[in-house]
């Protein structure tokens, strides 16, 4: 182990602005392979109805906020959904394996952009790590959780998959 | 030649957080193969360990082992023990025990069942070498940050068996990297005279506690921190950051609670534990442990 702390002066630092520090994990046909190796995807067209919305709505207690479901058919059985909950700051694109029986099989995150967490809000602070260098990492205080022991981030995608279930249930089981 | 395998990052909500992996220098498909073994390392800890998972085998234990020795898995057994001893090398500085003022003011979940017993510390718990636990009255323990930190320990471990270049794993502001030069961490601290603190480090795991930043997200200034000196059972001061650099996450986790109570006065455990810890406060920034003032460690 070594280990050495530095003050860097803000100046030093190249300017190369990227404050909300979006990384890309996943594409979408990426996270597809992960989930069902060698499967091919078909895309079904699902919309929810007006009564399919209330109910997810009931039974997952989330809201529906967009009532198209991307939504693909697994060659090798199961299904695959894209899905967008909020985060903190902006949305969270997720992709979420759904197994033969309707159990979740697998979880990804394809896309974050909150690593500065709350601290995007204060301009000065921000504005020290305008330079970061890409690759560079950040060691944020430890995220504090909620009640339910959750950030706010991770509640909502357990919010979004617990939706998602609901979904299969009301609107996809029956396809 | 092969050409260089690009370095693989994903990301899953485990741990009631974000977990960040990347690895570098395996092909793409092994590094894949590699990244989800860890993430299932490290979602087989936090079904042992959460405090909010009613099935959790933490929540057994609290449940049970005040009425007879309950049985744990390794892991548990493994987390627990190394809790006990560093709350024993601390003076309690780092109690685990510690759930009922988080309760009482509204930062965990009440359990169902008996109350914790409001002297209950650390001692009550008792290890035995069968692998079970017993409580010598009613307590909650929780594990929360030290159970993260050896979350982030395992998944790393099982990374490093595949020998890549790089490893980087990351919960929640827990993290642990390896790789072949010092890289540096910048330091979520408050700005001050034109500089950012960072720390340059190679092969060690990091972790950060402070308070001024959250009061933003929970709008109470007095639970702005969760953490609380045991000795007092008040939240520690609010306006002190801590980073503590050790060679195990777990550990690295652990200890910023104690510097957070104890600041300068606990160099000796960081020493132990052959950890620094940079602490920024009214009187700016010290370096504490294992080579301080210089900050640089073999």
């Amino acid at each position: 182990m070594k280990a050495q702390f530095l003050l860097i002066p803000a100046a030093a630092i190249v300017c190369v602005a990227t404050p909300a520090y979006a990384k890309v994990y996943l594409s979408l046909e990426q996270a597809q392979q992960l989930m069902f190796p060698g499967a091919t995807f078909a895309q079904q067209t699902l919309t929810l109805t007006d009564d399919q919305a209330r109910a997810i709505e009931k039974a997952s207690g989330t809201d529906v906020r967009n009532r198209q479901v991307q939504l693909w058919k697994v060659s090798t059985g199961g299904w695959f959904i894209a899905d967008q909950v909020v985060g903190k700051h902006d949305f969270i694109p997720i992709a979420v394996g759904l197994d033969d029986s309707g159990a979740v099989k697998s979880i990804e995150i394809l896309e974050y952009r909150e690593a500065f967490g709350e601290q995007v809000r204060n301009p000065q602070w921000l504005a020290q790590f305008q330079g970061k260098r890409n690759g560079a990492t950040l060691t944020l205080t430890k995220d504090i959780q909620n009640i339910s022991g959750a950030t706010l981030s991770s509640k909502h995608i357990t919010d979004g998959v617990r939706r998602l279930l609901a979904t299969y249930a009301i609107a996809i089981a029956s396809h | 030649m092969p050409l260089p395998s690009p370095p693989i990052e994903r990301a899953k909500p485990l741990l009631g957080t974000i977990v960040r992996i990347r690895v570098d220098g395996l092909p793409s498909a092994l590094a894949n193969e590699v990244i989800s073994g860890a993430f299932d390392r490290v979602a087989e800890i936090h079904r042992l360990m959460s405090f909010h998972e009613p099935q959790s085998e933490l929540t057994r234990v609290n449940c049970e082992a005040a009425c007879y020795p309950v049985p744990v898995s390794p892991h548990t057994y493994a987390v627990l023990s190394h809790a006990l001893e560093l709350a024993e090398a601390s003076t309690g500085l780092f109690d685990p025990t510690i759930a009922p003022a988080l309760v009482r003011d509204g930062l965990l979940p009440a359990l169902a069942g008996e109350p914790p017993a409001s002297d209950a510390s650390w001692k009550d718990v008792a290890l035995s070498p069968d692998g079970t636990v017993a409580y010598g009255k009613p307590l909650w323990l929780d594990l929360g940050g030290i159970a993260k930190g050896y979350a982030v320990d395992c998944a790393f471990d099982y990374i490093a068996s595949h020998r890549p270049d790089r490893i980087y794993v990351e919960a929640g502001g827990d993290l642990r990297l390896s790789g072949p030069q010092p890289e540096p961490v910048y330091l979520a601290a408050p700005y001050r005279e034109g500089a950012v603190p960072a720390v340059m480090i190679e092969n060690a795991s990091v972790a950060s506690s402070g308070s001024q930043w959250l009061c933003d997200e929970i709008r109470s200034p007095q639970l702005a921190s969760a953490h609380i000196d045991p000795r007092t059972g008040h939240y520690c001061r609010l306006d002190r950051f801590v980073t503590v650099v050790a060679p195990r996450c777990m550990d690295a986790d652990a200890l910023t609670k104690v510097v957070m109570a104890a600041g300068t006065a606990s160099a000796p455990i960081l020493d132990r534990y052959q950890a620094l810890a940079f602490m920024l406060d009214g009187a700016g920034w010290t370096s504490l442990g294992a080579n301080a003032p210089t900050g640089a460690a073999a």
